[in-house]
């Protein structure tokens, strides 16, 4: 029978179509990446509705941006880069067989996660209030502006959509807990935690380009 | 390590911000940025130790952004 129709060892987690474990998970990770294209795509077009309007009202921008919260920005920032740091260490404590202190790993991104988005809501909340909600109530320090509301539509959808992936991914991290518990029946493998790490590490890329976009236009006027 | 570095750059960009490099300020965010996610890309997500099939995948995307920005904004910045 010729080798690619032979059925894999029994004890093997290798799927019938490849042949051998290298191959599968190397057709996991390219899934993923095409995947990680498509949320390229998908944040891409916003940055360019970001880029055409900064390009066409600049002082817009900076007057906009000097509204932004940017000591949450960079706290936020640091928070999503050492999530991702936290979440290496569990993708490779998978690897060498440890899935408990992956486990712990994951929840520490998690709850990283659920920090950062907590940090968001405050952002969000103060902004409201301070009238920077795009819509009928806009007004900057008490005028209608609206370049600068195009300013603030671009950073509500951008991070608003940001923050929805960020959501996600906590999700994710929770089912993996959870089916890494001691007695699970259904534990993720190496590949699936360090697909979802690669889901992790985008999603903090986006925020990586987000910050200084949003927050560090003008500083220095 | 790759993470002491992600945070310098993170407070090297706020810090530089600060200052008036005029149109610098913008490309140096970028660049910054862009080295950021270097790292990440080559470190966490493996794409130092990947196959060439896989940084190909991976670098499709962006080379896509790449073409978007590039083409709609060579539109927009010869408009008069």
């Amino acid at each position: 029978m010729p080798p690619e129709l032979a059925p894999a060892a029994p004890h093997s987690p290798v799927a019938h179509q490849f042949n051998d474990a290298g191959q599968q998970r190397e057709a996991a990770t390219l899934g993923m990446w095409v995947f990680l294209a498509t949320e390229v795509l998908f944040f891409g077009a916003m940055f360019l509705g970001y880029t055409v309007y900064r390009v066409s009202y600049p002082e817009a921008w900076v007057e906009a941006s000097r509204h932004t919260l940017v000591w949450i920005g960079g706290i936020n920032t640091g928070v999503l880069l050492i999530s991702s740091f936290i979440m290496v260490l569990g993708v490779h404590a998978m690897e060498l067989g440890n899935p408990r202190t992956a486990r712990r790993c994951l929840i520490y991104t998690a709850a990283l996660g659920v920090l950062f988005l907590i940090f968001k809501g405050f952002e969000y909340r103060t902004e409201i209030m301070e009238g920077l909600l795009p819509g009928a109530h806009f007004q900057i320090e008490g005028v209608r502006r609206p370049h600068e509301e195009m300013f603030f539509y671009l950073y509500f959808t951008l991070t608003g959509v940001h923050a929805l992936h960020v959501l996600i991914g906590v999700v994710m991290l929770g089912i993996f807990v959870i089916r890494l518990r001691a007695q699970g029946s259904n534990p993720p493998n190496a590949t699936a935690v360090d697909l979802l790490g690669l889901y992790w590490h985008f999603v903090d890329i986006v925020w990586v380009f987000l910050f200084p976009l949003i927050y560090l236009v003008g500083r220095h006027v | 390590m790759v993470t002491l570095m992600l945070m310098a750059l993170l407070v090297i960009t706020v810090a530089v911000s600060f200052v008036d490099l005029g149109p610098f300020n913008t490309v140096f965010a970028m660049l910054v940025s862009a080295a950021k996610a270097v790292l990440i890309l080559v470190f966490f997500m493996h794409l130092g130790k990947a196959s060439p099939l896989t940084r190909l995948f991976a670098g499709v995307g962006f080379f896509w952004l790449g073409i978007l920005i590039t083409l709609a904004m060579s539109d927009y910045l010869t408009r008069h």
